[in-house]
């Protein structure tokens, strides 16, 4: 298989955010539209599993001097920490007096998020970009998304094989737009598969 | 192009090491432009991949260099660095755990170049849990630490305000709490023991090494004739990972190993005294106890009384399974030491006669354990092709960093048992092979294969199956 491990095991946000297939232009030129510092913010909304952290960690990626805060389900919530900008993970789940500190805070600049937090910036005279993550049944950014997985588990003993557009298209059919899901059935069905000689994959119908 | 390129030789290309051992070795430095350097260092980094949270460790860096490279240098440095003691390499099913070596180019205001080599960490003899567990025990014993005392000072704060202002509901609550938990020693544990009287299960240890045998003994003393299904001990290994943090956290488990004992068959256990003593052996290439953030390896002892239309006798224990020690390893060595002389005289009868498989297979399952005494053996039969009976366990999903030297391009690797002796086996099959690639799991294969090395992580004799 040329693999030195399973693709579809658990990253580190560090690997997340250097396999991310994400297009974050618009988020970017979205940013450089700032009068002042914070007046723009971009909101990545999606259910769980779709890719929201992923963005976020790519994003993250994109300044040095970023700093990541994940909000928990509960408490205790987390001290926003020095760094600019100020990237936060489920953000919506922040309580009423914390949310309030979120929207005055200038040095958030991206907020990854269930529900939209637009009106709480507003208020605040903010302006969101909000940006649905999920990839909305398209195979060929799946493709992406899933092959880069491979190719970065690699050994440098050749090539293992691709995913299909027709995989892809299978996965979508099977379990929509939630790729942890699509992530948890591939990691057992590469367990499973054992090398063809052709090392052809076959998905279990 | 990177602005150096970085490559690590290790002594004599070794890539097995065990706990404890001195990794030496060369870096060699190729700078493609000039670099201010602040740091040229060696380490030894492990991490887990799989399922559960990545999770990871490294050793104190071994500092080699600092100052500027001219492009076009080309710098060796020899190093020495000692191996982590824990964990040893494992690659299972939601769990693995991959040990490196590390050179890094720490360079001012831009990414730092890094390069990796793959090393093995074999099941650690010298050093492991123990030492933890021992470190473990003189902390519970010293005095509490100012953390613990604010801790427990806290928890006392907050018990007296749930007690305040909670008391109301707890008085609601506590009778359906009590209930509850009535009825789990209701049926747990009083009903069983009414029917058989006086029972005592006794585990000797709960800590074992791999290959010891766990000893202990179940004593029932029935006020009167008891209709049982039967009594057994069930021996559990299992990977629990869990991924994900918050509302995403999930645990996911794979059970590795489960063994059922009967102790006693179904019958009628007449009124008196009774014993059931019980001896279960561990495998000696199992993993161990393995407790790292996220993931984990569990062991759990299960005794089960089983009586019919009535609440089973259960007694459940949390083991901890560690590895053999280096002692162990010395006795074995002393056990074997005879088998030795014996069968490096039956050595050079081996490239003159026709030395069967049986026979070489039970000359290794003699010398398990010793690395030396294999290597002797492994030298005498490499190159030598058997017809072999083996049932094959599973195939392999990643090729260890030795294993590319053997297998086949695009072929497959798999773990197999010799039918005949119980030896544990590497099949290396071509991938033209359409008998080997129509294989199942758990099937029978038989087949011409040649001798071709020994895997020493996992204790299995190499063998490469003709093309």
């Amino acid at each position: 298989m040329h693999l030195w491990r399973n693709p579809f095991g658990e990253l580190t946000r560090e690997e997340r955010s250097v396999l991310a297939v994400c297009d974050l232009s618009e988020a970017t030129r979205w940013l450089a539209q700032s009068q002042s510092l914070g007046e723009c913010v971009v909101e990545f909304i999606a259910p769980c599993g779709h890719g929201k952290s992923t963005h976020l960690h790519a994003f993250k990626k994109q300044f040095a001097d970023a700093a990541y805060v994940y909000v928990p389900p509960t408490g205790p919530y987390p001290v926003f920490p020095d760094g600019v900008p100020l990237v936060i993970d489920e953000a919506d789940r922040l309580p009423w007096m914390m949310r309030k500190k979120l929207f005055a805070n200038r040095r958030v600049h991206a907020i990854a998020v269930h529900r939209s937090l637009q009106r709480g910036f507003a208020r605040r005279g903010r302006r969101v970009l909000t940006i649905d993550v999920a990839i909305r049944g398209c195979a060929d950014r799946l493709l992406a998304i899933l092959n880069q997985r491979i190719v970065a588990s690699e050994t440098t003993s050749g090539a293992s094989p691709r995913l299909t557009l027709a995989h892809a298209k299978e996965l979508i059919r099977r379990y929509g737009d939630d790729i942890r899901a699509m992530e948890d059935y591939l990691y057992e069905h590469f367990q499973q598969l054992t090398g063809d000689a052709n090392d052809e994959m076959r998905f279990d119908h | 192009m990177t602005k150096c390129d970085l490559i690590i030789e290790l002594e004599e290309g070794r890539q097995q090491f065990f706990a404890g051992d001195v990794i030496r070795g060369t870096l060699t430095v190729r700078a493609n432009e000039d670099i201010k350097c602040d740091a040229l260092y060696v380490r030894h980094k492990w991490a887990t991949h799989g399922k559960g949270n990545v999770t990871s460790g490294e050793g104190i860096p071994a500092n080699l260099f600092s100052g500027k490279f001219n492009s076009g240098d080309h710098q060796k440095y020899d190093f020495t660095i000692n191996t982590l003691d824990w964990p040893p390499t494992y690659h299972g099913h939601y769990l693995n755990v991959d040990h490196f070596i590390e050179a890094c180019v720490s360079i001012p205001w831009a990414f730092d170049v890094k390069q990796t080599q793959s090393i093995t960490l074999l099941a650690s003899q010298l050093l492991s849990q123990n030492d933890g567990d021992s470190k473990d025990n003189a902390a519970t014993a010293a005095t509490p630490s100012k953390p613990i005392l604010m801790g427990l000072g806290f928890g006392c704060l907050l018990f007296l305000v749930i007690f305040v202002f909670l008391v109301p509901a707890l008085i609601l609550v506590a009778p359906i709490i009590l209930a509850i938990f009535g009825a789990i020693w209701f049926f747990g544990s009083y009903l069983p023991k009414k029917k058989l009287g006086k029972v005592e299960c006794r585990v000797d240890r709960k800590k074992i090494r791999l290959g010891e045998v766990l000893t202990g003994n179940l004593h029932v003393h029935p006020n009167k004739a008891v209709q049982i299904n039967g009594i057994s001990v069930t021996i559990t290994a299992r990977e629990e990972c869990i991924s994900g943090s918050g509302s995403n956290r999930k645990t996911h488990t794979h059970r590795l190993l489960e063994t059922v004992i009967p102790l006693a068959d179904g019958g009628v256990l007449t009124p008196g005294p009774k014993d059931y003593p019980f001896s279960i052996p561990f495998p000696a290439d199992g993993p161990p106890t393995m407790e790292l953030p996220d993931n984990n390896i569990k062991w759990d002892f299960l005794l089960r009384v089983d009586i019919p239309k009535w609440p089973d006798f259960k007694h459940a224990e949390k083991l901890t399974v560690q590895m053999a020690t280096m002692a162990d390893r010395k006795t074995e060595f002393d056990t074997v030491k005879v088998t030795a002389t014996s069968v490096k005289s039956e050595d050079k009868v081996a490239d003159e006669t026709n030395i069967s498989f049986a026979e070489t297979a039970n000359f290794l399952l003699a010398a398990q354990g010793d690395h030396e005494q294999i290597d002797t053996l492994i030298e005498a039969v490499l190159g030598l092709e058997f017809t072999l009976s083996v049932i094959i366990e599973r195939f392999v999903l990643y090729a260890g960093v030795e294993d590319r030297n053997y297998s086949y391009p695009q072929g497959r690797t798999a773990f197999a048992e010799d039918a005949q002796s119980d030896l544990l086996l590497t099949l290396y099959f071509p991938p033209a092979s359409g008998q080997a690639i129509d294989l199942q799991e758990k099937q029978a294969w038989s087949g011409q294969a040649k001798i071709v090395g020994y895997d020493f992580q996992h204790g299995r004799l190499r063998l490469k199956v003709m093309a």
